[in-house]
């Protein structure tokens, strides 16, 4: 993975890690504000970080670009080195199931990396400011995290620090997935663009398509990362969608990638 | 690209069909919501837009001019923004004529007009910094999470920008719409000093 990493352009990955630490930072800003006293009794660290915050538009926004920042460091770097030509390069030096590794490998992690480290450091600060105090179903019932919107809502009272680390474990997971399905796709077009066209319309497509009621519950993506979302979820959508958008990847990756070898 | 965002403007009309008996104001009010242009319109305006441009189509030799790639910019993006506009304006204006009727039609066109200012100023905002930069992500994002972080100044009663909310007096929509071209003016302006700048 040590060739890859060293062809790859920092700049996209600063690039990306600072637009989305800023974007996080900014939701915690208000809470800091809370330093000086004015802060309620029963405020807790679980019931007001990114996840689970409805109310500022700012974690609404962070989920909406969440697809395009996955993609910016390394989605379209197979593309590009396909395109021109420095791939051909590359195999004549390299075995080719080392380059395999390097570009799928680092194009999920960097993708499941920065969106999901901003994450951490957001609940992070969070745990800094405000007292961990379990979440009360009564105390707490203005964030409204009830069985529909909520994955595991059992869990988010009982055990809330777990069920916290489960939703940036699935950002995590589609944040690297949404980076591989592009790099994937930039094995079958010419066009860089394609796609991170595809996945961010995909994901607006499936919010707008929501409020119609086609499906009982939210298949967005940007819904089931979160803690709470405000739309319904159930664990079998979030699955099948994962399973699905994972089968999708995996052919285009390893489809991609054979007719790029035999050619 | 196009057709699926031809398709979730369809949907999203679909949607409103299902609302009932509302008064014009409050159907123009649902139908131009800033949400609906932050996270629906404006984000596939400029992911079709700009995913499929070209600035050297035609190359410098071809004319002499470096102008011709500001020329070509300019002429894509508003093929496809046009049609953009023209795919949106339609469904929108339908719909408000359906349920409001043909006459109080116009405010729904006076909206799509102020989306399309608004759109046009922001993807010039978007082409402004593919040029500077040469990435079109950067510019998509740049572009789109700008106008999402700023949406509450930026709508805010004296600005000149996102006026498509609720209808507003003649005089004010001129200073609003003169304040935007102005603006876009410059953005073009700021485009040509780029291109001029940059080495071949």
């Amino acid at each position: 993975m040590g060739v890859v990493w060293q062809r790859l352009n920092k700049r996209p990955l600063i690039l990306a890690f600072s637009i989305s630490l800023v974007l996080a930072m900014s939701q915690l800003y208000p809470t800091l504000r809370l330093v000086g006293g004015q802060s309620n009794y029963f405020d807790s660290a679980y019931t007001r970080w990114l996840a689970v915050d409805n109310f500022q538009s700012i974690s609404q926004v962070y989920y909406l670009v969440l697809p395009l920042l996955a993609a910016l460091p390394m989605g379209s770097v197979l593309n590009q080195d396909r395109v021109t030509g420095f791939l051909t390069q590359l195999r004549m030096k390299v075995p080719t199931t080392v380059l395999f590794r390097g570009y799928f490998g680092w194009s999920f992690l960097l993708g499941g990396l920065v969106t999901a480290l901003p994450l951490l450091v957001n609940l992070w600060g969070h745990l800094l400011v405000l007292p961990s105090y379990q979440p009360d179903n009564l105390l707490h019932s203005n964030i409204l995290a009830i069985s529909f919107n909520t994955l595991s809502v059992g869990m988010y009272y009982s055990q809330p620090l777990l069920h916290a680390a489960l939703a940036i474990g699935r950002t995590f997971v589609w944040g690297g997935l949404l980076s591989l399905f592009v790099t994937g796709v930039g094995l079958h077009t010419r066009q860089r663009f394609m796609g991170i066209g595809l996945v961010v319309l995909m994901q607006l497509g499936l919010i707008l398509v929501q409020p119609l009621g086609v499906t009982p519950q939210s298949l967005a993506p940007a819904d089931f990362f979160r803690e709470t979302a405000n739309a319904n979820v159930s664990w079998a959508a979030a699955l099948g969608v994962t399973a699905v958008f994972s089968g999708v990847t995996l052919y285009l990756v390893i489809r991609g990638w054979r007719r790029l070898v035999r050619a | 690209m196009g057709l699926f965002a031809t398709v979730i403007s369809g949907l999203r009309w679909w949607h409103w069909a299902q609302s009932p008996n509302l008064a014009p104001l409050a159907v123009y009010k649902t139908l131009f919501e800033i949400n609906g242009f932050s996270w629906g319109y404006l984000p596939i305006g400029l992911i079709v837009g700009l995913s499929v441009i070209s600035p050297r189509l035609n190359d410098y030799g071809v004319t002499g001019s470096r102008l011709i790639w500001i020329h070509q910019l300019g002429v894509q993006s508003l093929l496809l923004q046009g049609s953009l506009w023209l795919v949106w304006t339609g469904i929108m204006v339908a719909r408000f004529a359906e349920l409001v009727g043909w006459p109080a039609s116009w405010i729904g066109l006076w909206g799509c007009v102020q989306v399309g200012l608004n759109q046009a100023f922001f993807v010039s905002v978007a082409l402004t910094v593919y040029v500077a930069t040469q990435q079109k992500l950067i510019a998509i994002v740049g572009a789109w999470l700008s106008e999402m972080l700023l949406a509450d100044l930026l709508s805010g009663p004296q600005s000149p920008f996102l006026r498509f909310q609720s209808p507003a007096t003649p005089e004010m929509t001129g200073v609003a719409t003169g304040l935007l071209i102005g603006g876009m003016g410059l953005l073009w302006g700021l485009m040509v000093l780029i291109i001029n700048r940059r080495d071949l």
